[in-house]
């Protein structure tokens, strides 16, 4: 194999069991708030310091208090939701024991710079990880767009333009500012169900519209299902994004089309259980998407937010990410 | 409790009092504790002298041994499903449980009473909300029934009829972690794949878990279970497999069953749930997606749009009506809620298949709003009968 290959974590982590209690204690008035600001702090400390030691190239997480799910990242950074999104409807999250708050947007939905949110801080943990670089993960406009409250005044396509918008200002904020080194747009929502050649096209026409209008390194990133057919629209269609990927584990490697070259985002280490994978197993998987594929640049990473599992075993998938990145690091020399 | 037109019951969990809380886990009680069951003593009418000598003695034994001896801790869970239950009583709620008092939360005391899982560490629910999360490691069989100890002291305080919850075999399954099951595939012993595996855990959990748990439920002399299956609809191949589960978790029982699911997709039931059988009610959260302005017609209850479908294809069985949202403060009013119970029986077109109720357990609520909402779900209940 003689393929660069780069290790990435991305999305929301997980919170420690000691996290947890904290933040329930201190809500239910049974701790104080520098309490929990200290168990927040050792949190990050642990899992900023296990990236590194495992060195991860590239990383980047959303785990902050504003930041309780994805959508709650970007309520957090804009204005003009329909009422507060602290007390929206409790909502699942496709098909898992997990549940975001669903935000209404209206006409005056806008990006708001000035938020204090860590979403827009990347760099505020960077004395932990040096110059590592960051990642910032956001829902991708698709999802964003399908999971919020459709039931208010707006049209789908007015929701679509105003989220768009949105998501211009943001990108345009990390161009402007230097604040990530890369922007990936996670889209759980794209592959959940498996959609007509169609809709795969109209989701990666939007997405190109999108795109096109940033000078920012970005990636697009499916999970949770079978990808290998919007992969294949958003290939064949040129999506102007550097970079495209997707779980491997849900994605049979043999359905995706050839990456002529290209750079792929693979996600390899498996976020949704768990049972432990074996190096070699991992290595298995990298070696035969990469025979299958041509691809040029492999970006590894894991299946899914790594806050699907518990702390602790979110920390041994980011030591096996970066053990199994050196393995293969190693055969490629 | 057919001779009262809408009745209205719990779905589930309450929170702990405090006062229980600091208590059996060994940390000071403080005046605040005292404080607390006297005020609340005296909110359900409840003599509180006898749980404050509790709590003194309580405190006594952590300043000098460190620990609550058993007498005092049995003591002290006794006393919390008496308020729970006196809480949802005065509420006005018809058909109550002990806000499942002595369950740590409603996986962790399925896991903790069940042979072949090993605990993993907490995820996220919602917010900061978390819940334990397991891993299934071996071959899954009940080590103990779990709830009849919590009915015999539920039935000892309360003076409504009672409704006793309990985890579902699916539910259970898809939220555990799966170490057993898929790993026989690989190392070539089942020989099941990803979908066999949890086909087979779900079943396993249903014929060896739970039947046996409501079998002991029934023989301690309960006869109304409901099975909580909130995940039921999350994978929507996986219907017809929650299915098979409630049946073969009650089949041939004798006793009223029901089936609780919520924050869900319940087109995804469609139509699969005719294939269910001795099932007498579904218990629905629909509140929460439910527009807060008045009005009975189906533009203004858009939440309750599914109800149709139920009258379709499973018109024997009964409703549970969520008509107060249990993820929020915001008290209904209870012309709100006599709203929502007016449009399910337009649509249902009997009343007698309609028990207002919370959209699920109020665990997360203050006890103080706990009661509001009861109390809401109550006097609207009792605003649409005076239409009816």
């Amino acid at each position: 194999m003689s393929k660069e290959i780069n290790s990435v974590v991305y999305g929301i982590a997980p919170w420690s069991d000691d996290l947890f209690q904290a933040s329930s204690d201190f809500e239910r008035g049974r701790t104080d708030a520098e309490h929990l600001k200290q168990v927040f702090a050792d949190d990050d400390f642990l899992y900023e310091s296990t990236i590194l030691a495992a060195g991860i190239d590239y990383a980047g997480r959303s785990k902050g208090p504003d930041q309780l799910d994805y959508l709650r990242g970007i309520a957090q950074v804009s204005s003009g939701l329909g009422g507060d999104v602290a007390v929206a409807p409790v909502t699942r999250w496709f098909d898992r024991n997990t549940f975001y708050r669903q935000p209404q947007i209206t006409e005056g939905f806008a990006f708001d710079p000035s938020a204090d949110s860590q979403l827009l801080e990347p760099e505020r943990h960077r004395e932990l990880t040096g110059d590592k670089k960051r990642v910032v993960t956001l829902l991708s406009p698709i999802a964003f767009s399908e999971l919020v409250d459709q039931s208010g005044d707006l049209t789908k396509a007015e929701i679509e333009q105003r989220v768009d918008e949105v998501y211009s200002d943001i990108l345009d904020y990390f161009a402007t500012t230097n604040k990530a080194d890369q922007i990936l747009l996670h889209d759980p929502y794209s592959a959940y169900e498996q959609r007509t050649p169609e809709e795969n096209q109209t989701i990666i026409d939007r997405l190109s519209r999108f795109v096109l209008r940033h000078q920012l390194d970005i990636g697009v990133y499916f999970s949770n299902g079978n990808a290998s057919e919007i992969i294949a629209a958003a290939i064949n269609s040129g999506l102007a994004v550097n970079r495209v990927g997707c779980d491997v584990t849900e994605t049979p490697v043999n359905e995706l089309p050839n990456l002529n070259g290209r750079e792929f985002i693979a996600g390899v280490i498996n976020a949704d259980n768990t049972l432990e994978q074996t190096d070699e197993d991992v290595i298995s998987i990298v070696d035969n998407l990469v025979e299958k594929t041509k691809v040029k640049t492999l970006y590894v990473t894991h299946t899914t937010d790594l806050e699907h599992v518990p702390y602790e075993h979110a920390l041994q998938k980011i030591r096996q990410l970066g053990r199994v990145t050196r393995l293969l690091k190693g055969a490629n020399k | 409790m057919s001779e009262i037109l809408l009745p209205t019951q719990e779905v589930g969990s309450l929170a702990k009092p405090d006062w229980r809380v600091q208590t059996i886990n060994q940390n000071l009680v403080t005046d605040a504790h005292f404080e607390q069951a006297e005020q609340w003593g005296d909110r359900l009418g409840i003599k509180s002298d006898e749980l404050v000598e509790v709590l003194h003695s309580a405190e006594r034994q952590i300043n000098k041994f460190g620990v609550i001896l058993p007498p005092n801790r049995e003591a002290l869970k006794q006393w919390s499903a008496r308020y729970a239950i006196r809480l949802q009583e005065q509420a006005g709620i018809d058909i109550v449980y002990d806000g499942e008092q002595d369950r740590p939360e409603m996986y962790q005391v399925a896991v903790e009473g069940t042979r072949g899982f090993d605990w993993r560490g907490r995820v996220r629910a919602f917010d900061n909300r978390s819940y334990k999360k397991a891993a299934v490691v071996g071959g899954v069989a009940l080590k103990h029934p779990w709830h009849t100890d919590e009915y015999e002291r539920a039935f000892k305080f309360a003076e409504h009829p009672l409704k006793v919850p309990i985890t579902g075999a699916y539910t259970i399954a898809d939220w555990s972690f799966d170490e057993y099951y898929q790993k026989q595939q690989e190392r070539g012993g089942l020989g099941l794949d990803r979908i066999q595996a949890k086909e087979q855990f779900v079943l396993d959990l249903a014929d060896n878990v739970i039947r046996p748990n409501v079998q002991s439920l029934l023989d301690a002399g309960a006869t109304w279970i409901q099975i909580d299956e909130p995940a039921a609809t999350t994978k929507p191949e996986e219907v017809p497999l929650f299915i098979e589960s409630f049946n073969r978790s009650v089949a041939g029982l004798v006793g009223k069953f029901g089936v609780h699911i919520c924050f869900s997709d319940y087109n995804l039931l469609f139509p699969h749930i005719e294939k269910i059988e001795n099932c007498d009610q579904f218990s629905l959260e629909f509140a929460n997606r439910d527009p807060r302005g008045l009005g009975v017609d189906s533009a203004a209850r858009p939440a309750y749009e599914t109800l149709e479908k139920f009258k379709i294809w499973t018109p024997e069985v009964a409703i549970g009506l969520g008509v107060t949202s249990v993820h929020d403060s915001l008290t209904e009013t209870p012309q709100l809620v006599r709203d929502r119970v007016l449009h399910a029986v337009d649509i249902i077109g009997d009343p007698a298949k309609i028990y207002p109720s919370p959209d699920c357990g109020l665990r997360t609520r203050s006890w103080g709003d706990a009661y509001d909402k009861l109390a809401a779900t109550a006097e609207g209940t009792q605003l649409a009968r005076q239409v009816l």
